[in-house]
C-alpha cells in the first residue's frame, strides 16, 4: 500500500470520525453507547484494516476490515436531527453487512472461494438495504423504538404499516437464515481444518461467530420487544468491536512468533529431539523432517533419509502439505514437511528454521551415519557369504544370517558365544582346528581353508573360509573376522558333472545310433560301437584318420556340414547316404552339433547317424497304405468324414462321396463343427448328442438324420459315428453315412401301396384269410368281410387252424389245397362248406394262393365268396325249369292224345268212309254211296273244327294276329259268365303278353270249371316298369294253388320272367289270381332263363 | 260161302266203330258186337265167340297187346287183328310177340285186308 493511499485512508477516517462525533454531540437522542462503543468500534475496524493492508497488501482481509469501519461510521448519520442525513444513515448503514460477510467468509486468505461464499454477503446487503428502503418509503418514522424524537423519513411516500411490518418480519427471518448459514459454513471449516489452521482460525472465527450470534439474538429480541433489543445492542457493540481485534491478531500473529523461536532454542538445548522441538514451536504435530545425503554408492533411491537414516521418498508438496527446504552453502540439506496453513505464517517458520539451523546440520550428519551403518548391516545381513567375528579365544561374537543358516541353527543366539569349531568344524577335524587356532595366536595372520562338516540340521556343508585379524590402536589383535563361502553346491555340481560325463560315455557306447566325433581337420576322434556295427569300420581303424564314410559324390556336402559346424551351426534330421566298409551305401539321418572348448571356440563336430533304411521302407509302406486307404475312401459309396472330439471336421478329412453328396470342394469342408454346417438345423442337437456320446465312449447304433447340402437341400442319411485309434494323441472319430433319401421315399411309396391294399382288402366283399403253411390263421390280413360273416374277432381267430372252419367232408380237400398253394401250385376254385363261429354253414367258393408277407414269410392267402344264396337260387331255377319241361311234356302228351283221339280218328273214319263210298259206287249203289259221302263230309267238318281248336290251344293265334287286348276279349267271350275286362298296358314284350294271356286263360278256365261264380273281372295295368295282371271272381273261393298243375305251371311261367304269382282265395270270398311281371331286361332275362323248347313253344 | 265170318270190333272211338262196321258189313263180314275197352272186349269175346276180334291197340284201360295176350292165355278161339291209327312199324316187335294174327293201320282197313290176314 502506498503512503498516499494510507494517508487518504487516515484522512477519510478522521473526517468520518469527526462527522460522527459532531452528530453525536449535536443529537438529542444519542445515548452513551454511541460515544463509548459504536464510534470506537468503527475506528478500530478502519485502523485494523489499514494495518492489515500495510502488512499483507495481497490479502483482502484488510480491505474488508477497513470497509466495515468506514460504512459503520457513516451509519452514525442516523443520529442526526436532519431528516435527509437520518435517512441516508439508515440506508447506507445496512450495507455494512456486505464487507463484514466477505471478511468472515474469506478469512484467512481473503478470497471468497465458492459461489455461496460470494453470494451470502450480497444477499445480506440486499436484504437489509431493501428492508430499510421500504421502511423509509412507507413509514414516516422508521425508527420509533430507538428514538422518540428521531426525524421523519426524507423519502416518505405513503404510510403502509402492513407492508412495513411484513418487510421487517421478512428481514428478520432472512437475517436469521443467513446467520445460521454463515455459522454453519464456519463450523464446517473449523472441523475440516488441520490443527495448525485451527490455531490460526480460532480467534477470528470465535469472534465472528459470537458477533453473528449476538446479531441473531438482537434480531429475535427486536421482534419480541424493542426494549430488550435496546439492551442487547450494547452487548452487540462490544462483541462487534472484538472482531477487528481478532482479525488483527490473526494477521499479525507473526509478531508474536519470536517467542516460538526462543522456545525452539531452549527445547533443543534441553535435549528435546529436533523434530519434536520443531513441531511444538510451529504448533504442528504433523511436521516431518528429511535430510538429503550426498550422493553415495549403496544408498539407494533419492538420497533422502529420515532422522533415523532410513531411506524415504523425496519430499514433495501435496494438497494440505507444504515443504520448506533448507539449503546450506547452496546445497540442499534438509526439508521440512508441514501443514500448508503454516505458509500463512512465514515469519514463524523462517524464525524457527533459522533457530534450528545448527541442530538441523547436526541431525543430518547423524542421519547420514545411521544410513551408512544401516547399509553395512544390510550388506552383512543379505550377503550370501558367511560372515562371522570371533574373539581371540575362538568364541563367536557375531554371525550373519548366511552363517547362521549354514550352521543349521535357527537363530543367531544359538551360536553366539560358542566356539567357532563347535559350530562349523566336523568332529574329526575339530582338534586339528583348535591346534591350528592356538598356533596362529597371537598374531592370527590371514588364513584360508576348506572344511566339510555336517551341520546342526544334519546337512552336509562344504565351506571355504578366509580369516583376518582386527587390530586395535596399539596393533593388538582384538578379534578375528572369518568369512566363508558355502561351496557345497559347487562341489555337488562338480561331482554331478563327473558322473554326467560318465553317463554320457555309457550312453554313447550303448546308443543304437552311430555317434562319431570329428575334429576341425576332419579327423575322427570318437567312434562308438553302433558306428562300428552300422558301417563295418572298427574304431581302431578310423580314429585319427579321415572319416571313410563319405561317398565320393557327397564330398561337397560333407565339407559344407563341417564348415557350418566350425561356424557354430548344427544340423538336425538331415537325410543323406554314407558308405559302409564293404562299399555299399546306407541311408542315414544325420544330426550334428559343434563341440566347443572351454573358451567357446568350436573344436570339432559331434555327429549322430541313424540307419533309416528300414524306416524309409516302413514310411514308403505307410504312404502306399495311406494312398490305398484314400483310394478306398474316395471310391466308397459311403459319406465319410473325420471329426475331432469337439465335432470339428478335420482339414482334408472328407471323402469324395461326402463332397459330391453335400456339394463342397475338398479344401473347404474342414474346420467347421459338423452338426452346425452339415446337419439340418432341427436335427443338429440330436446329431451333436450322438457324437458327444460316442466321444464319451458310448457305442451308438446307426441313426437316420437329415443332413443339408451346400445348396440347402436336405438329405436323409443313415449314419454312425465311431472312434478311431488315437493318432499323435489326437482323438478322431469317423462319421460314416449313406444317403437313404430315395430308399425312404420308396418305403413311403410302398407304405402307401400297402395302406391302399389294406383298404381294398378291408372293403372287399370276398373273404380273405391268411394262414401259415400249417393252416394256422396269422394276424393282420383277415378282412372285415370274413370276420363279420363268420362272427370272429381278429384276436380270436388268429392262431386257430383254418381247417377247423371247414366242414368235415371238405377237410381233406382244403388241407391239400392249402398245402399245394403254399408250394406255389395254382388252385382251382372249389366250393366247400365253411362253419361260422356258431356252427352255421356257409357255402363258399374259394381258392388259395401262395403269398409272401412283407417280411418274406411264406403264407397262403385263402379268398372265398359266400355262394349259399346263389346256390339256393340256382336250385330253385333248376326246379322251375324242370317243372316247365314237365308242363310242356304234359302239353305235348295232351296234344298227341287230342290229335289221336280227335282229328286223327275223324280222318281215319273219313278215309274208311271214302273207301266204303268208292266200293258202293263200284258196286252200283250210288244212293248209299251218296249217304256215305254225306256223312264223310260231316266227319271232315268235325275234324277241321277239332284241328282249329287244337291249334288255338297250342298258341292263341288271335294274340299273334291282333294283340293282347282282342285275345283277352276272345277269352272273355268264350267264358260262360260275364267277364269285365280292363286292359291298359300298352305295348309289351311278346313273352310277357303270352304269360298274361295264359294267366288269364287258365284263371278264367278255373273260374268256369270250379268257382261257381256269377261274374269275373280281368285287369291288366302297368305300374313302375311292372305289369300287373289280376283275375278275380265272386265265386266260392277256397282254391288250392298247389292242387293242380295249372296254377303251378303259371307260377313257373311267371317266375321265368322274374315275376311272382299270388293266389288269394278265401272260402266264400272269391278268388284272386295276381301276377306281377317286371319289365326290366326282359329280352336278356328270357334268353338266359328260358330253355329253347319254351321258345319254339311260343313261336309256333 | 256157307259160313259168314263173325267179327267183334273193340275200339274206344264210336266213329271208328261205326265206320269199321259199315266197311266190314259191306265187304261181307258179320259184325256181331262192339266193345269200347279191354275189359268189355274180354267179356264180349266170351259171350259172342266171334271168329275175328278187331282190336285197337290204344284202349282206355289197357293196350291191345295186353288184351290179345289175355285172350290167348284163356285159350279163346278167335283170330285177333290189331288196328291202330299208327303205322305197323311203331309196334314191330310187340305185334310179332303177341298172339295176334296181324296188324292193320286203321287207314288201310278193308274187308279184303282182314281176309288176307285170315288166309
Amino acid at each position: 500500500m502506498s503512503r498516499l493511499t494510507l494517508a487518504f485512508g487516515l484522512a477519510l477516517l478522521t473526517l468520518e470520525t469527526a462527522l460522527a462525533v459532531w452528530i453525536a454531540a449535536t443529537s438529542e437522542q444519542v445515548g452513551v453507547d454511541s460515544f463509548g462503543i459504536a464510534i470506537p468500534a468503527g475506528v478500530v475496524f478502519v485502523i485494523s484494516g489499514l494495518v492489515a493492508l500495510l502488512r499483507r497488501p495481497e490479502n483482502r482481509t484488510g480491505l474488508y476490515l477497513a470497509a466495515v469501519g468506514y460504512i459503520w461510521l457513516l451509519g452514525a448519520l442516523v443520529d442526526s436531527g436532519d431528516s435527509w442525513l437520518f435517512t441516508l444513515g439508515l440506508v447506507v448503514g445496512g450495507l455494512v453487512w456486505v464487507p463484514f460477510g466477505a471478511l468472515v467468509l474469506g478469512y484467512p486468505t481473503g478470497r471468497l472461494e465458492t459461489r455461496l461464499e460470494r453470494g451470502l454477503p450480497i444477499a445480506a446487503g440486499l436484504l437489509v438495504t431493501g428492508t430499510t428502503l421500504i421502511e423509509v418509503l412507507f413509514d414516516r418514522t422508521p425508527e420509533p423504538d430507538r428514538c422518540e424524537t428521531c426525524p421523519e423519513s426524507a423519502l416518505f411516500v405513503a404510510d403502509q404499516p402492513e407492508l412495513v411490518a411484513a418487510a421487517r418480519t421478512l428481514a428478520a427471518v432472512g437475517s436469521l437464515v443467513l446467520i445460521v448459514v454463515v455459522i454453519a459454513i464456519l463450523t464446517r471449516r473449523w472441523q475440516q481444518a488441520t490443527p495448525a489452521l485451527r490455531r490460526l482460525l480460532s480467534p477470528v472465527l470465535g469472534a465472528a461467530s459470537t458477533t453473528l450470534a449476538a446479531a441473531g439474538l438482537f434480531v429475535i429480541a427486536d421482534q419480541v420487544s424493542g426494549r430488550a433489543a435496546e439492551d442487547l445492542l450494547v452487548l452487540f457493540y462490544l462483541v462487534f468491536t472484538t472482531v477487528p481485534l481478532a482479525f488483527l491478531f490473526g494477521i499479525l500473529r507473526t509478531r508474536l512468533a519470536r517467542s516460538s523461536v526462543a522456545e525452539v532454542v531452549m527445547a533443543l538445548e534441553s535435549g528435546v529431539p529436533l523434530r519434536d522441538a520443531l513441531a511444538t514451536a510451529l504448533g504442528d504435530p504433523t511436521v516431518e523432517l528429511a535430510f538429503q545425503l550426498e550422493s553415495r554408492d549403496g544408498i539407494e533411491g533419492t538420497g533422502w533419509v529420515d532422522p533415523q537414516g532410513r531411506s524415504v521418498p523425496a519430499p514433495v508438496e501435496t494438497p494440505g502439505r507444504a515443504v520448506r527446504f533448507v539449503d546450506r552453502n547452496s546445497a540442499r540439506v534438509a526439508a521440512l514437511t508441514c501443514d500448508a496453513s503454516l505458509l500463512h505464517e512465514p515469519e514463524l517458520v523462517d524464525g524457527v528454521m533459522a533457530a534450528a539451523g545448527l541442530a538441523i546440520s547436526n541431525e543430518r550428519l547423524q542421519a547420514e551415519l545411521r544410513a551408512e551403518i544401516r547399509l553395512a548391516d544390510m550388506l552383512t545381513g543379505t550377503s550370501p557369504a558367511l560372515l562371522t567375528t570371533v574373539d581371540t579365544q575362538g568364541r563367536l561374537l557375531t554371525a550373519n544370517p548366511s552363517a547362521v543358516a549354514a550352521s543349521g541353527y535357527d537363530d543367531a543366539s544359538d551360536v553366539l558365544g560358542r566356539f567357532f569349531w563347535e559350530v562349523f568344524i566336523a568332529d574329526d577335524e575339530r582338534e586339528e582346528m583348535v591346534a591350528r587356532f592356538a598356533a596362529a595366536a597371537p598374531d592370527f595372520p590371514p588364513a584360508e581353508y576348506e572344511n566339510a562338516f555336517t551341520n546342526a540340521r544334519g546337512e552336509d556343508r562344504v565351506i571355504y573360509w578366509r580369516s583376518a585379524p582386527v587390530l586395535d590402536e596399539d596393533g593388538a589383535v582384538v578379534r578375528l573376522v572369518a568369512g566363508g563361502v558355502d561351496i557345497t553346491e559347487r562341489k555337488r555340481r562338480e561331482e554331478e558333472a563327473r558322473a554326467g560325463a560318465e553317463r554320457l560315455r555309457a550312453v554313447i557306447e550303448s546308443a543304437p545310433v552311430a555317434i562319431i566325433e570329428v575334429d576341425n581337420a576332419q579327423l575322427v576322434q570318437g567312434w562308438n560301437p553302433a558306428a562300428e556295427r552300422i558301417f563295418g569300420w572298427k574304431a581302431l581303424d578310423v580314429i585319427g584318420s579321415r572319416t571313410p564314410l563319405i561317398p565320393p559324390e557327397r564330398e561337397d556336402e560333407f565339407r559344407e556340414i563341417i564348415d557350418e559346424g566350425i561356424g557354430g551351426g548344427a544340423r538336425t534330421g538331415f537325410e543323406t547316404k554314407r558308405m559302409r566298409s564293404d562299399g555299399t551305401l546306407v541311408d542315414v539321418e544325420l544330426s550334428t552339433a559343434p563341440i566347443r572348448s572351454a573358451d567357446g571356440t568350436v573344436v570339432g563336430q559331434m555327429a549322430i547317424l541313424s540307419d533309416i533304411t528300414e524306416r524309409n521302407r516302413l514310411e514308403e509302406e505307410k504312404e502306399r497304405e495311406r494312398v490305398f486307404l484314400n483310394a478306398i475312401a474316395n471310391t466308397a459309396p459311403s459319406i465319410l468324414c473325420l471329426v475331432d472330439d469337439r465335432g470339428i471336421v478335420q482339414d482334408l478329412a472328407t471323402n469324395l462321396a461326402f463332397e459330391r453328396t453335400l456339394g463342397y470342394e475338398t479344401d473347404e469342408t474342414g474346420g467347421h463343427v459338423f452338426w452346425e454346417r452339415y446337419v439340418a438345423p432341427d436335427h443338429a442337437a440330436e446329431v451333436r448328442d450322438i457324437v458327444e456320446r460316442v466321444v464319451a465312449g458310448e457305442a451308438v447304433p446307426e441313426h437316420d438324420h437329415r443332413w443339408t447340402t451346400r445348396g440347402g437341400k436336405e438329405l436323409l442319411i443313415a449314419w454312425t459315428c465311431t472312434p478311431l485309434p488315437r493318432i499323435d494323441e489326437r482323438r478322431l472319430f469317423l462319421i460314416s453315412g449313406v444317403d437313404v433319401t430315395e430308399r425312404m421315399e420308396r418305403e413311403v411309396e410302398v407304405g402307401r401301396q400297402r395302406d391302399l391294399l389294406r383298404a381294398i382288402t378291408e372293403a372287399a366283399s370276398s373273404f380273405l384269410v391268411t394262414v401259415d403253411p400249417n393252416g394256422v390263421v396269422v394276424p393282420q390280413n383277415n378282412n372285415r368281410a370274413f370276420l363279420t360273416t363268420f362272427g370272429w374277432a381278429e384276436e380270436e381267430i388268429v392262431g386257430r387252424s383254418f381247417l377247423g372252419l371247414i366242414g368235415r367232408e371238405d377237410d381233406y380237400i382244403a388241407r391239400m389245397a392249402i398245402a399245394n398253394a403254399a408250394n406255389g401250385i395254382p388252385q382251382p376254385e372249389r366250393e366247400s362248406v365253411w362253419l361260422d363261429r356258431d356252427g352255421g354253414e356257409h357255402t363258399v367258393a374259394w381258392t388259395a394262393r401262395h403269398v409272401l408277407d412283407p417280411g418274406g414269410r411264406s403264407l397262403t392267402l385263402v379268398s372265398g365268396t359266400d355262394v349259399t344264396v346263389r346256390r339256393r337260387q340256382e336250385e330253385e331255377l333248376r326246379a322251375s325249369r324242370a317243372r316247365i319241361l314237365e308242363a310242356e311234356d304234359q302239353a305235348r302228351r295232351r296234344l298227341e292224345r287230342n290229335l289221336h283221339d280227335g282229328a286223327q280218328q275223324r280222318l281215319v273214319a273219313l278215309s274208311i268212309a271214302l273207301r266204303l263210298a268208292e266200293s258202293k259206287l263200284g258196286g252200283g249203289d250210288p244212293g248209299s254211296a251218296a249217304t256215305v259221302l254225306a256223312s264223310a263230309r260231316e266227319e271232315l267238318m268235325q275234324a277241321l273244327e277239332e284241328l282249329r281248336e287244337l291249334a288255338r290251344g297250342i298258341h292263341p293265334a288271335v294274340l299273334t294276329d291282333r294283340g293282347l287286348e282282342p285275345a283277352l276279349e276272345a277269352l272273355a267271350a268264350r267264358t260262360p259268365i260275364p267277364v269285365e275286362l280292363d286292359v291298359d298296358a300298352g305295348s309289351l314284350p311278346q313273352q310277357v303278353e303270352a304269360a298274361i294271356y295264359y294267366v288269364v286263360a287258365e284263371s278264367l278256365t278255373n273260374v268256369a270249371k270250379y268257382a261257381q261264380a256269377t261274374s269275373a273281372s280281368v285287369t291288366v295295368e302297368r305300374a313302375n316298369r311292372t305289369v300287373v295282371v289280376e283275375v278275380s271272381d265272386d265265386g266260392i273261393g277256397d282254391a288250392d294253388p298247389e292242387a293242380g298243375t295249372g296254377l303251378r305251371g303259371l307260377a313257373d311261367r311267371v317266375a321265368a320272367l322274374d315275376g311272382v304269382l299270388l293266389v288269394e282265395s278265401t272260402e266264400g270270398q272269391g278268388t284272386t289270381v295276381r301276377a306281377e311281371i317286371p319289365l326290366l331286361h326282359q329280352e336278356a332275362q328270357a334268353s338266359r332263363f328260358l330253355p329253347n323248347e319254351a321258345g319254339t313253344l311260343v313261336d309256333s | 260161302m256157307a259160313n259168314v265170318t263173325r267179327v267183334l270190333i273193340v275200339d274206344d272211338h264210336p266213329s271208328f266203330r261205326a265206320s269199321a262196321r259199315a266197311m266190314l258189313e259191306a265187304d261181307g263180314f258179320e259184325v256181331v258186337g262192339e266193345a269200347d275197352d279191354g275189359a268189355s272186349a274180354l267179356a264180349e269175346v266170351a259171350r259172342l265167340d266171334p271168329d275175328v276180334v278187331l282190336l285197337d291197340v290204344h284202349l282206355p284201360d289197357a293196350t291191345g297187346f295186353d288184351v290179345s295176350k289175355r285172350l290167348g292165355a284163356s285159350g279163346a278161339r278167335p283170330s285177333i287183328v290189331l288196328v291202330s291209327t299208327r303205322d305197323a312199324t311203331d309196334y314191330d316187335d310187340l305185334i310179332r310177340q303177341s298172339h295176334a294174327r296181324g296188324f292193320i293201320s286203321k287207314a288201310d282197313l278193308s274187308g279184303e285186308a282182314v281176309r288176307e290176314l285170315l288166309e
